[in-house]
């Protein structure tokens, strides 16, 4: 509300934003694409949120343009999807919308099999010539599991085409009767789930998963990040790490001794002493790691203060880590263009690695280092 | 060279008391023409255009802190509304402390110029703009 006139303003959303956080003791990110539920789930006792905080929490980052209509509608009462136990021979495939079967995709589920998993396939239900078939057109490879494993009842969530035609439900004029309605909805539904609208599980989000259910690789990456100041974000803010992929690649680096995330480590350690706010910046701490690894397979013995002299010249020349990883590429490219190389590098990670040493030797040189594939 | 700048709403700094703190943030290499833009929407008579803090360096450095204090401002920038993006909500020290903090943080190399910018002393900037 304004001071002067105290008239309500139009929708702002960054002023509902803060108004609903206003009710949490910790703030937490509310963007189009992610609701921080991790942090938001820090206010309440257990972790746990209540599913009306989350919904509130939609509805204010969407704004009233794109709310839908208000209705109430009871799906037991007043819809056609159901759920219930059914027996294997009275379920069907249906190939208008199940194309194949493949035997090497139930081998697979197989494999990481487990009774807490299977979700419920859907299906669509309806009587033929005095047969009630139910047909599967989401899941047919898990309900192929099930009865592998010994199911003797397969729970089904199924649209009732007969409660339908019961209820006169009009079709519209496309379809010539609704059993062909019936299956147009499940083939819509098919691809609305499992492509159109499926959300892919980002790095990050598999990340934290795996934390979680302490995977041994992951906890022992999301220890070095902690120990670096650094922790596993989704965007890049101040002291957060989004290159998951990467991380874990760098992080598998071994030395002699097969020790894992030693240089993964280090090149952290530098990246946080020398540009202690800044997220992770990929194209410093990847050729950083990969240039410590070179230097022990090669002999070269880096003390903390390259760690320091290089960081400190970074610094001065070129500013904060984006920048630097931008000048350093370009130097690179410049070097390219007016030098040339027989073997140009073919990645970023490289053409940074062979213009840090160039900086180095350049601008330091105190210490030796490998020579770089490209130089400059 | 650029310019990452401070200004504050003219309404909030001539007459705090009743108007709500607000400020933009923004970044330009041509200081002549965004200052014109602003001063358009003002008579000369009743208020000047400036930057209230300008902060100069390379337009790497410059785009980059942009960037971040985008980021980070997230919460209190308005974005809805033709017109309302850039506005920052709340106090303008808060906002100062975070540019300096980021700048101290990050890294940036970017330099304080210590004085309010206006069309009237913009050839202090020394970025070999045209005026007229």
């Amino acid at each position: 509300m304004s001071k002067t006139t105290g008239k309500v303003g139009a929708y702002n959303r960054q002023t509902e934003i803060k108004q609903f956080l206003k009710k949490f003791e910790k703030p937490f990110d509310m963007k189009d694409d992610a609701i921080d539920t991790r942090t938001m789930a820090e206010n309440y006792p257990h972790g746990i949120i209540p599913l009306e905080d989350i919904s509130q929490a939609i509805d204010i980052v969407l704004g009233p343009n794109k709310r839908p209509e208000v209705r109430t509608f009871d799906p037991e009462l007043q819809g056609y999807l159901h759920f219930d136990w059914y027996l294997w021979d009275q379920l069907y495939l249906w190939p208008r919308f199940q194309r194949d079967v493949a035997p090497n995709h139930i081998f697979k589920i197989e494999g990481d099999w487990d009774d807490t998993c299977p979700i419920v396939p859907c299906a669509i239900r309806v009587t033929i010539d005095d047969v009630v078939y139910v047909f599967i057109w989401d899941g047919h490879h898990t309900v192929q599991n099930m009865k592998r494993q010994g199911y003797t009842k397969f729970p089904v969530w199924f649209l009732d085409v007969d409660k339908m035609i019961e209820d006169g439900v009009e079709v519209p004029e496309e379809f010539d009767d609704i059993v062909e309605f019936a299956v147009n909805k499940a083939g819509t539904n098919m691809v609305r789930i499992n492509s159109r609208n499926k959300r892919k599980l980002s790095a990050y989000d598999e990340f934290m998963i795996l934390l979680e259910v302490k995977d041994s690789a992951t906890v022992s990456m999301n220890n070095i990040l902690n120990a670096t100041g650094y922790a596993p974000k989704r965007h890049p803010v101040e002291g957060g790490f989004t290159q998951i992929k990467s991380g874990q690649t760098i992080f598998e680096m071994t030395d002699d001794y097969g020790t894992k995330g030693k240089y993964f480590k280090r090149a952290l350690a530098f990246q946080k002493r020398t540009w202690p706010m800044a997220p992770a910046e990929l194209e410093v701490w990847r050729p950083m790691a990969l240039l410590y690894k070179q230097c022990e397979i090669e002999g070269f013995t880096l003390d903390e203060q390259f760690d320091i002299e290089l960081g400190e010249k970074l610094v001065e020349l070129y500013g904060d880590p984006s920048s630097t990883q931008e000048a350093l590429k370009e130097l690179y490219y410049d070097a390219l263009h007016e030098q040339g190389f027989t073997e140009p590098r073919i990645h970023d990670q490289w053409r940074v690695y062979d213009a840090l040493i160039s900086v180095y030797k350049n601008k330091v040189g105190r210490l030796d280092l490998p020579t770089a594939q490209c130089r400059f | 060279m650029k310019l990452l700048y401070v200004k504050i709403c003219p309404f909030y700094k001539k007459h705090p008391d009743l108007y709500e703190p607000a400020c933009k943030v923004g970044i330009t290499g041509h200081p002549e023409v965004r200052l014109g833009v602003y001063q358009n929407s003002y008579s000369h008579l009743n208020h000047t255009a400036t930057f209230d803090y300008v902060w100069a360096g390379d337009t790497r450095n410059i785009n980059n802190i942009e960037k971040t204090l985008k980021t980070q401002l997230d919460m209190s920038i308005e974005k809805d509304g033709r017109g309302h993006s850039e506005w920052i909500t709340g106090s303008i020290g808060m906002v100062l402390e975070q540019i300096n903090d980021t700048i101290e943080g990050y890294r940036y190399n970017v330099t304080p110029i210590g004085e309010e910018i206006s069309i009237d002393n913009l050839d202090k900037l020394n970025l070999g703009v045209d005026k007229t």
